[in-house]
């Protein structure tokens, strides 16, 4: 099904293939199930990325010896 | 000033602090101007240089925090500088404190700008074939800018407002003054350094609020131009107004009138990702309804077909044609042996038509010599012969009385 290493937009993309197929019209009936619940399972993991209710800010700086280091931003 | 009675003496510190009294009240504020010449900037960040025209010369230097914002003059250009002049005790020296300073001519920094467009436009550093596209559906937003001021509120007040989903990079530079240079340069270092980092950003916007052609200086310099075009994401360049144009928008891949703009066009609002996302969920369950619909359309179909509503047809049917050829076969038989049938009573009947029988049966009869030989000429026959005269139901003997002329018949 639907793998968690997808981005965003290729979770976008591939609900786009999905949906097309479904719409195509010629799955037989037990592929057009399956396209439809990886289809679903790909819309609530988009929404779950979309549902962060505030902005995270990250601070990129350098540590002593000058490598960047990223920081959490309060 | 009073003057020490005679056989007496200054000491030096006395002097010298009498001399830098009347020269620090004398000379402050002032301008002054000239060319500048041996100018260094070491680690403290102080910006010494000297200012000299064609018969003296003066120590002057800009300390870090005002050098910090300002476009610092290169040797040889001629500058109006403002300040105080002070006098270094332990030295016995004297110098210019610069708190501002401006090129003479305003057409300097102008004339600079200029030539270092048409230098990298000639490179085809801003050309519309080099911009690359943004990510639609960036994750992660690098913003190069100052860490105080408004810009960064602005920024993130955007986006937390449209697209709280996206995660802000923060790298601080100073934007203006002679800090700005090298620090926009070490930030797109430092951003260099996040490739394949769980932080690896997907664009990067370098922004500052308005000012004047000095304020905006250091997005004109042409290392930090490269450095945006070598930046390994997508730049937006939002420095200045709308009606600023620095050279690192020229070589962004996208110019936003504003720092505010800018985070508006980096990422897509969240309430249209939902709206996209429902039309997709839409989409699909009409699809999936449509395709079941149609397969029992197609059910529905197939069950309603004569075989399968009534299967005994299957077998009726083959018995019925069975019946049928019988019922064929049987008529042409039947034809066939009524057609003989009737061949057979023709042939009968023309038989009959011939048979001398017939004709003898119809009032003609036939004349035959005693041995029974059949006579079809009265040639050759005597009175007094016998013959056998014929008819259809018997026969008769009898004799000749009297032979006529056979040819006489006619007359």
């Amino acid at each position: 099904m639907t793998s968690p290493e997808l981005t965003f937009e290729e979770s976008m993309q591939r609900l786009e293939e999905v949906v097309a197929a479904l719409e195509g019209g010629t799955l037989p009936l037990d592929q057009a199930m399956e396209s439809y619940q990886e289809g679903v399972a790909l819309v609530r993991t988009c929404r779950e990325r979309l549902s962060s209710a505030e902005l995270v800010v990250r601070r990129l700086t350098e540590d002593a010896a000058g490598n960047p280091v990223v920081e959490e931003e309060r | 000033m009073s003057t020490p009675p005679l056989g007496e003496a200054w000491s030096v510190s006395e002097l010298t602090r009498e001399i830098k009294d009347s020269l620090e009240d004398r000379f402050d504020p002032v301008r002054v101007e000239g060319e500048v010449s041996g100018s260094k900037r070491p680690a403290s960040g102080h910006f010494y240089f000297t200012l000299k025209d064609e018969g003296a010369v003066l120590s002057a230097v800009m300390w870090r925090s005002t050098a910090a914002r300002m476009v610092l003059p290169e040797d040889g250009e001629r500058v109006v500088a403002a300040g105080r002049i002070t006098l270094f005790e332990p030295r016995g020296q004297y110098q210019l404190v610069v708190s501002a300073l401006k090129p003479v001519g305003e057409g300097d920094l102008q004339r600079r700008y200029e030539e270092l467009r048409q230098r990298l436009e000639s490179e085809g550093l801003f050309a519309a074939t080099r911009k690359r596209d943004l990510p639609t559906y960036p994750r992660r937003v690098a913003v190069i800018t100052s860490s105080t001021g408004a810009v960064l509120h602005d920024i993130k007040n955007v986006l937390s407002r449209r697209s709280p989903h996206v995660e802000l990079l923060l790298v601080a530079s100073p934007v203006q003054g002679a800090e700005a240079v090298p620090g926009l340069l070490a930030a797109f270092e430092r951003l260099s350094f996040c490739q394949g980092t769980p932080f690896e950003p997907d664009l990067v916007i370098v922004a500052r609020g308005g000012g004047s052609l000095e304020d905006l200086w250091a997005f004109n310099d042409e290392a930090v131009v490269r450095a945006a075009v070598r930046c390994p994401w997508p730049v937006i360049s939002a420095v200045g107004h709308e009606t600023d144009f620095t050279l690192c928008d020229y070589a962004a891949d996208l110019r936003a009138p504003t720092p505010s703009a800018a985070a508006e066009l980096c990422a897509p609002h969240r309430e249209s990702l939902l709206e996209e996302l429902e039309a997709y969920s839409q989409r699909m369950a009409d699809a999936l309804l449509d395709t079941l619909e149609r397969r029992r359309e197609r059910l529905d179909q197939l069950a309603s077909r004569p075989c399968l509503k009534r299967p005994q047809q299957l077998l009726e049917r083959p018995s019925q044609r069975l019946d049928w050829q019988e019922e064929r076969i049987r008529a042409a038989s039947e034809h066939l042996l009524e057609r003989s049938r009737m061949r057979l009573s023709q042939e009968v009947a023309r038989l009959e038509a011939l048979s001398p029988l017939r004709v003898l049966s119809r009032g003609f009869a036939a004349v035959e010599t005693e041995s029974g030989k059949i006579l079809s000429s009265a040639k050759g026959l005597r009175e007094g012969q016998e013959i056998r005269i014929r008819f259809g139901d018997g026969r008769v003997r009898s004799r000749i009385l009297y032979v006529e002329d056979a040819r006489n018949d006619k007359s």
